[in-house]
């Protein structure tokens, strides 16, 4: 009875029809974990924007795992009966080689592939068990202690505890170059691993470099940045010290914001110089809600009084690294796998003589007939041409058209918001970039910020010929003016309704705003006072003021 | 002339010569004139001489290998493309039909190319590894023995449908023609598996994991069992050759998908991590 289940076992696990639908599946579960949005992915709102949207087809890819595949319960049900099929098959293909002492070598190359394979899944197995990976971001001349807790992220396997390092690890330098453009041409740390009683041990690892330690590697990628010491002293109460890390923006700048000890926000920006070396100041504006409370370039040592109470100091401005470690005890099993699979196509594909390409030892096999699949030309055609449709790039639809409206006009809010014109670099071309600088500079220099908020957005048209788009729509905004300090308001609230139209370009692939124009006469909430407020909208009218100003200048 | 005069002088003169070889390729065969042939590939292998010359202009102007943006990488991948042909067509000079469809995809590949940003993008610290070009070559390699595949298919197809021509008779016979594209999706799964070998470790080295289900990766491995797919359909259900060679041309348009289409559709690893 026993030999009979095992002997059932192996011919199903051999027969034909269950090991295409073995390898189907997998194909389709890694089509799905690209296609679906996956739980926990690098773009994790997709998954957000899925649930908001379809409701019911979330529901349904949840209660079937397809937001979580490669960890699903069918996923790993057809790699392990893929598994044991490769087994079974590999064992038939050994004592079929022996039986005609490896004459004709053919065969071989399909077992080195299935061989191969099955140790590439044991590897993937090993690592899911026993793996680790961890990550932490650090400054310079820090030190991490030799604890699993001293690591931010750990991604330990199933069947072992978080990483740690045997030994405490000190940062020491982090030695970056950029290329003239900005971009990052090199990145180096040096790190000293303490020893017990040999001397402290030194490395400096490069990108795609490592240092081992007892079975853990220690690398870097390319997260780094300045990192913005801050002594904050709220109105009361004791001073907070933080090291806020500078995120990579653009070019030789980095970025990032830190909230303070009484609601303000204090945006912060940092540019490494043309070699790539640490900044000598960081530019900070301190906002509260909509107000612009301060805005200046703070150096080392500097201390500046924050108008609404409360001081900033800048200590220091050193690199910070993101520092990763891993250890992989399955790595080499992966490569001999992989290594097996690559001789196995070799061998079976380019070793073997033409003719015994097609003569294929199917004696094996159960199923005998010929599928003589009739392909209806036409529909395979048409089926190809429509493949060949989806790439072919579509014209915008209204809700692409509004995305960029939306986004143009959410930056530009926030540059005339903070004063700081440098955000808008990511959203509009040279041209309107100029008028904007213009447009800020002119409220800055009259003490002003603009607190502006789109009350109404509808896209009533948008064009699209190669490189140009044009976008009308119909807004309706609300507008103040503050003042720098207080923030207090200036003049009347007023809500202004337009009809404009959006000429973007594309700047390397991203649609950059060029222009803008009114595609009506505006309606303008409030009768403009002595000042007429130059802002973005009021774009003839501005520019005309920018440019009075300008020609005002001594 | 500015570099980048020359090397688009030298490039559009390349796709000239190749469009004189095709033309001359395609008299050649439809009118029965073989003294013809060698003279019309010839000229496209002529074509390779400014060709080269415009890719290793292009090497010195950028400072490294063709893989960061789509102007270098098409133009890399057409000349790989034309050179298996050539060097193909120089063994087997009766299967010359072959180059009606890799000369012509090749050139719309290089064209398109021409098209695209030629703006000079300096290397990341992340792409100074060997295991980068290894990477990239095996799978320019495998792009080119695809395309040879496909070519081999379509000719199979008109043979299947019974179309007859001094051109087509020229050919061995459709079996043969079908163990030759089998031939040929061998040698590029032999690319291929060097590519998906040589990016996990370069991926291991840099990203520190030699698999994370990445979309490039993920898509280069469903290319790869797709491929695995065909070969077993042939094999276990011995499917005929009409099939062979639609399945072959399937797998093709996944293969130029995952390498030249959805690195742009799909935010991936690939694309996030070349310049920040
Ligand atoms: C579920 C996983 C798999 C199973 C159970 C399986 C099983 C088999 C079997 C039973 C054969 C026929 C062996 C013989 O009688 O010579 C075969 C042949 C072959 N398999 Fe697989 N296979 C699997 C996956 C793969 C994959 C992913 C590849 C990738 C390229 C592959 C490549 C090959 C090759 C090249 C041959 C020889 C085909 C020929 O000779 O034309 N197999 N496989």
């Amino acid at each position: 009875m026993q030999t009979i289940n095992i002997h059932s076992m192996k011919r199903f696990l051999r027969s034909p029809a269950i090991i295409m639908a073995e390898i189907v599946v997998i194909t389709l579960a890694s089509v799905t974990g690209v296609v679906y949005p996956q739980a926990g992915a690098v773009d994790g709102e997709a998954l957000a924007q899925l649930r908001e949207s379809l409701p019911a087809l979330a529901a349904l890819g949840q209660d079937l795992a397809l937001d979580r595949v490669f960890r699903s319960v069918w996923f790993l049900v057809a790699v392990a009966l893929a598994f044991a099929s490769l087994l079974v098959v590999a064992v038939e293909e050994v004592r079929r080689l022996f039986r005609t002492r490896f004459r004709p070598f053919a065969p071989a190359g399909g077992l080195f592939i299935h061989v191969g394979l099955l140790l590439v899944i044991l590897a993937a197995a090993l690592k899911a068990l026993f793996g680790a990976e961890a990550t932490v971001d650090v400054l310079e001349g820090e030190t991490l202690p030799p604890t699993s807790a001293a690591w931010a992220v750990q991604k330990p396997g199933v069947l072992v505890s978080p990483l740690r390092i045997a030994n405490p690890i000190t940062l020491e330098t982090v030695d970056a170059h950029r290329y003239r453009g900005g971009d990052l041409q090199s990145l180096a740390v040096r790190l000293r691993l303490a020893g017990d009683a040999t001397a402290p041990r030194v490395a400096d690892v490069p990108v795609n470099g490592s240092m081992d330690v007892s079975g853990v590697r220690l690398f870097v990628g390319h997260d780094y940045g300045p990192a913005a010491l801050i002594e904050w002293q709220g109105k009361v109460g004791e001073p907070a010290k933080t090291a806020a890390l500078l995120k990579h923006e653009r070019g030789r700048r980095f970025e990032g914001v830190l909230a303070g000890p009484d609601g303000e926000s204090a945006y912060l920006r940092g540019s490494v110089d043309p070699a790539g070396n640490r900044p000598a100041g960081i530019e900070v504006r301190v906002m509260k809600g909509a107000a612009l409370l301060s805005t200046s370039t703070v150096r080392i040592g500097e201390t500046i009084t924050i108008p609404s109470g409360g001081s900033l100091t800048l200590h220091g401005a050193p690199f910070w690294v993101r520092l990763h470690a891993s250890r992989d005890p399955e790595l080499w099993l992966f490569y001999f796998g992989f290594t097996c699979v690559l001789l196995g196509v070799t061998v079976r594909f380019t070793l073997i003589p033409l003719p015994r390409l097609a003569a294929v030892p199917v004696r094996t096999l159960s199923c005998k007939h010929r599928v003589d699949a009739r392909m209806p030309q036409p529909a395979m055609l048409f089926a190809l041409a429509g493949l060949l449709g989806l790439t072919a790039c579509s014209r915008p639809s209204s809700a692409e058209a509004r995305k960029l409206v939306e986004r143009y006009n959410t930056v530009v809010a926030e540059a005339y918001r903070r004063g700081d014109v440098k955000l808008v670099d990511g959203v509009v071309g040279p041209n309107e970039g100029k008028k904007l600088t213009g447009l800020i500079g002119v409220h800055l220099d009259m003490g002003l910020t603009l607190d502006s908020k789109m009350l109404s957005l509808d896209v009533l048209d948008a064009k699209q010929s190669k490189d140009h788009l044009q976008v009308l729509t119909k807004e309706r905004w609300s507008y103040c003016d503050r003042r720098i300090g207080t923030g207090e308001q200036v003049g009347e609230k007023s809500e202004d309704a337009y009809e404009m139209r959006y000429f973007f370009k594309r700047f390397d692939k991203e649609w950059l705003v060029d222009r803008i124009e009114f595609a009506t006469p505006p309606q303008f909430g409030r009768e403009p006072g002595t000042w007429a407020i130059a802002h973005g909208r009021m774009q003839g009218h501005a520019a005309s003021q920018a440019e009075s100003k300008e020609a005002a200048k001594p | 002339m500015s570099p980048f005069a020359w090397e688009t002088t030298l490039h559009w003169s390349a796709v000239a010569l190749y469009i004189a070889g095709i033309v001359g390729v395609a008299y050649a065969l439809i009118f029965d004139r073989p003294g013809r042939r060698a003279g019309a590939l010839g000229l496209a292998a002529a074509g390779l001489l400014p060709h080269t010359a415009a890719l290793a202009l292009r090497y010195v102007h950028v400072g490294h290998g063709p893989y960061m943006m789509q102007y270098e990488v098409l133009s890399s991948n057409a000349w790989i493309a034309i050179v298996l042909l050539l060097l193909f067509l120089w063994r087997r000079p009766d299967w010359s039909p072959l180059a009606l469809v890799v000369l012509p995809v090749s050139v719309l590949m290089l064209g398109f190319g021409l098209f695209t940003n030629p703006e000079a993008r300096d290397l990341p610290p992340t792409l100074r590894s060997m295991w980068l070009v290894f990477h990239v070559l095996f799978n320019k390699l495998a792009v080119g023995a695809f395309l040879l595949s496909v070519a081999a298919a379509v000719i199979l197809l008109r043979k299947l449908a019974g179309a007859s021509s001094p051109l087509l008779d020229r050919m061995p016979a459709a079996a043969t023609v079908e163990i030759y594209t089998m031939r040929f999706v061998g040698f590029g799964m032999v690319f291929w598996t060097t590519t998906i070998g040589a990016g996990a470790i370069w991926a291991h080295q840099s990203w520190g994991r030699y698999w994370g289900w990445d979309p490039i990766e993920t898509w280069s491995l469903v290319t790869w069992l797709s491929y695995a797919i065909l070969l077993h359909a042939r094999l276990f259900f011995r499917v005929n050759a009409r099939a062979t060679a639609w399945g072959t041309i399937a797998c093709f348009i996944l293969s130029i998908l995952t390498i030249l289409v959805f690195p742009f559709v799909f935010p991936s690893m690939h694309a996030a991590y070349f310049q920040p």
